[in-house]
């Protein structure tokens, strides 16, 4: 009989002296009693493994109830109170979600932002189906990520998996999916800019465990709009991606010093964040901790409308964690043992601190100029991502880049020391003990660019020496009114990346990127719609920064047919909105253009290529 | 960038190379990786959001060699994200998936990544995932193979599914760092012998070991 549990302990890779809930001794004498929780895999005794669940995913005897421990039993049974107290059901309005749409009511009261009316999440749709070429790749991503199961309850924790399935008990797999990739379709027509970004359909599913599709939809958008860091999803394009993700990242990282003593430990723990942040933050930890835990961040975050919570909780997580955390380059799998550690009760007693909301905005802003200081840096890497982003050579980007620089050293002479000292630690990302210098905590961060009158001046400069035999005709006025676009707030600066972004588009875009990145940037800053006004200004400037048209006589009677009808097609309109521009995108005049403009491209490259050379060396 | 921070007191290995897996989202890298470690495979997998990493210690030549295989998402958006990882590789493998021709076209992609961010000699391998799905196949061996020697680099097809050539793609791609390694230490000791004859040959070779 001993030898039998002997065997059977041993060929399961048991190694614990202790029960592995109230530590009593369990070798020798008590082995008869050890049990192994089938949910979470704990070795406990007899006192600590007394209870019985059915366990979703277990194979054997799928259908009867399995031995569990008495922390996963605390933990089902404040699932099940959660789920019956609140009336949950899979794609169905809820007293949670109620209550988290009233808070956000309050919150836009209090902001006096939009209502809900605007979000109309049935428009979007509609929206979608009507043009869906237009978000073909996106939905590609989102049909592989949903129809191959790989948003199905069986991807998720046990802990988690056990709710969503509970939930979704009696729909179809195929309803259940469509009703995820809904929500995520009007989410990627809601915000173009944005896309989807993998992570989003974990936190679609649990939305839908409180909700239906509907307010998961606007609940999401508040997330997006509101809680979470501004362009958290933000796309790659312009070398900015995940660049929101990012600056949470970095304040995160520089929160952990705060909260812990040794230097070394400090260290290991802002490495292991560094790694598991992607995971952590675009999931908002539904597949780390249980989904008590996750519910109770959320539930939090919600209530204040504010990331705060979940800094707070996933603090406290490492606090809970942290021998298994400094463990982690030994015993990669560490997640398993923080979903099974982070207890509910454990985690809300812990929750019990503050972190402050400027500590959190200054760290954002340090990010932040670090962020456009980079660019700024003299290194073949950083030369290669911006050649990647524009349509600039290696040789035209070190010239601007240097006349960039020297327009900021004359602008901020006082500084330069300092910011060169930054440049060194941007570049790699895992850095160690920067917000312990004192030095930058005095100081007071800001983004360092250029002014709407450099901006014009630089423009104006750049035509003249670079541009050759394709110099685009734009007048002084029309060049205000580009800055204005890029820019994201009133009296900003444009920093080195964004603005060759935006000469790129300005004088080497093609049409169709051109009407794009306008309207993108334009809807990124929160603007929302254009007026009838500035849309056509926008047209028209586009089309006249197009050297071709000018050119081509009539390619020019063309453009101004089609500006003709535009204006008597958009006549009785106000507000112009992304869609309306992108339908614009495939109008004929639009497509003709495009195409004659690329043959133009190639034909012209290389002539244009050797006579920047030149330019440049003489 | 120092991923590692944590230097082993104790070796019970000779040498800890460092893998990482790149390629498309949805090739299989994370069950390639689920397979190798832990032999275990499911269907439906959880996205891989960032990066993740798994230890497996092996046996080549006589000699303890541990390796940390790191699993990157493959999303476009998440490049900014994982190609902090290639520097302190020792190998990369670009994965593709039979039956998704993008994921296969995409691979001068991923290539020209490792071109960038990785180091200069870092050891590369090309592998076709899903061999098992044969009706579903758009990419023919041939083709794979062909782009591989174009390349100049390895070729295997696998299958993460019915574990087919997993271990043995693994361990090429363990025996090429080891064989490139040794080349290096040879020509630095060789170089070292000449300046400083008497050095202790086997100091230096755990000294250089540093692989991060």
């Amino acid at each position: 009989m001993f030898r039998k549990i002997i065997n059977k302990t041993i060929n399961k890779g048991y190694d614990a002296q202790n029960c592995e809930i109230c530590k009593k001794n369990l070798s020798f004498f008590k082995l008869k009693r050890i049990h192994k929780c089938k949910r979470c895999l704990r070795y406990v005794c007899a006192d600590c493994g007394s209870q019985k669940a059915i366990i979703p995913g277990y194979d054997v005897k799928p259908n009867e109830p399995h031995r569990i421990c008495n922390i996963c039993h605390r933990e089902l049974d404040i699932q099940v109170k959660i789920i019956n107290c609140n009336d949950l059901c899979w794609n169905q309005n809820s007293y949670i979600s109620e209550k988290w749409r009233n808070s956000i009511n309050l919150f836009q009261l209090e902001k006096k932002k939009q209502t809900f009316q605007s979000f109309s999440y049935y428009e979007y749709l509609e929206q979608y189906a009507k043009n869906k070429e237009n978000y073909e790749s996106e939905i590609e991503i989102i049909t592989k990520d949903v129809d191959l199961g790989r948003s199905d309850s069986q991807v998720f924790n046990y802990s988690s998996r056990q709710f969503i399935e509970n939930l979704q008990q009696g729909q179809t797999v195929e309803q259940t999916r469509q009703n995820i990739k809904n929500v995520l379709i009007a989410l990627v027509v809601k915000y173009p800019y944005l896309g989807y970004c993998q992570g989003m359909n974990y936190l679609a599913v649990v939305l839908l465990c409180f909700t239906n599709e509907e307010v998961a939809f606007q609940l999401y958008c508040h997330l997006i709009d509101n809680i979470l860091p501004d362009k958290y999803y933000q796309k790659n394009g312009k070398g900015s991606g995940l660049i929101g993700f990012m600056a949470e990242c970095y304040v995160l990282r520089n929160l952990i010093p705060s909260y812990f003593d040794d230097q070394e430990e400090i260290n290991h723990l802002q490495t292991f964040l560094e790694m598991q942040c992607p995971n952590y933050l675009l999931t908002l930890l539904i597949n780390t901790l249980n989904v008590t835990c996750v519910f109770h961040v959320w539930d939090l975050m919600f209530m204040e409308n504010s990331i705060i919570p979940f800094e707070r909780c996933l603090i406290s997580m490492i606090w809970i964690n942290k021998e298994h955390i400094l463990d982690y380059f030994k015993n990669p799998n560490v997640s398993d043992a923080i979903l099974r550690n982070t207890t509910y009760d454990e985690l809300k007693a812990k929750m019990n601190f503050t972190v402050s909301e400027e500590k959190r905005m200054a760290l954002m802003e340090q990010f932040y100029q670090e962020f456009s200081d980079k660019w700024t840096k003299d290194n073949s890497n950083i030369h290669y991502q911006l050649k990647k982003i524009t349509k600039f050579s290696i040789d035209e980007i070190k010239q601007i880049q240097k006349e960039f620089n020297k327009l900021l050293e004359t602008k901020y002479p006082q500084d330069q020391q300092q910011e060169n000292q930054n440049f060194e630690e941007t570049n790699s990302p895992p850095k160690e003990n920067d917000i312990t210098r004192p030095k930058s905590e005095s100081k007071k961060f800001q983004k360092r660019g250029i002014s709407k009158q450099e901006f014009v001046n630089l423009m104006i400069k750049f035509n003249q020496d670079y541009q050759a035999e394709n110099k685009i005709i734009i007048k002084n006025e029309q060049l205000q009114k580009i800055f204005e676009l890029f820019i994201e707030v009133e009296g900003g600066v444009l920093d080195l990346r964004e603005f060759l972004c935006c000469m790129s588009i300005v004088t080497r875009g093609d049409v169709k990127e051109k009407l794009e990145m306008f309207f993108y940037i334009f809807d990124a800053n929160k603007k929302q719609y254009l007026s009838k006004n500035e849309f056509f200004f926008l047209i028209d400037t586009l089309i006249h920064s197009i050297q071709v048209i000018e050119k081509n006589k009539n390619l020019k009677e063309n453009a101004c047919q089609f500006l003709i009808s535009l204006e008597d097609e958009y006549m009785n309109k106000e507000k112009i909105s992304l869609s309306d521009f992108l339908l614009l995108l495939s109008s004929p005049f639009i497509q003709e253009l495009s195409y004659i403009q690329q043959v133009e491209q190639s034909r012209s490259t290389v002539q244009v290529m050797s006579l920047n050379l030149k330019t440049l060396y003489n | 960038m120092n991923n590692t921070p944590y230097q082993e007191q104790s070796q019970e290995y000779d040498h800890l190379f460092k893998l990482v897996l790149i390629g498309n989202s949805g090739v299989g890298k994370s069950c390639m990786l689920m397979r190798y470690a832990e032999n275990t495979f499911t269907q439906n997998f959880y996205n891989t959001i960032g990066v993740d990493f798994k230890i497996k210690t092996i046996n080549l030549q006589g000699k303890q060699i541990k390796l940390q295989i790191w699993d990157t998402a493959g999303q476009d958006r998440f490049k900014t994200i994982t190609t902090n990882y290639y520097r302190g590789a020792h190998g990369i493998v670009v994965v593709y998936d039979v039956t998704d021709r993008l994921s296969f076209e995409n691979v001068k992609t991923w290539m020209s990544e490792i071109e960038k961010y990785a180091q200069e000699n870092v050891c590369k391998l090309l592998i076709g995932n899903k061999s098992d799905l044969s009706d579903k196949r758009t990419v023919s061996t041939e083709e794979g193979q062909q782009l591989a020697s174009s390349l100049k680099i390895k070729f295997i097809e696998t299958s993460a599914k019915n574990s087919n050539n997993i271990d043995s793609a693994f361990e090429s791609m363990a025996q090429d760092v080891l064989i490139r390694i040794s080349d290096i230490k040879t020509q630095q000791d060789n170089e070292r012998r000449r300046l400083k004859p008497g050095v202790n040959v086997n100091e230096q070779k755990s000294s250089s070991e540093g692989c991060c």
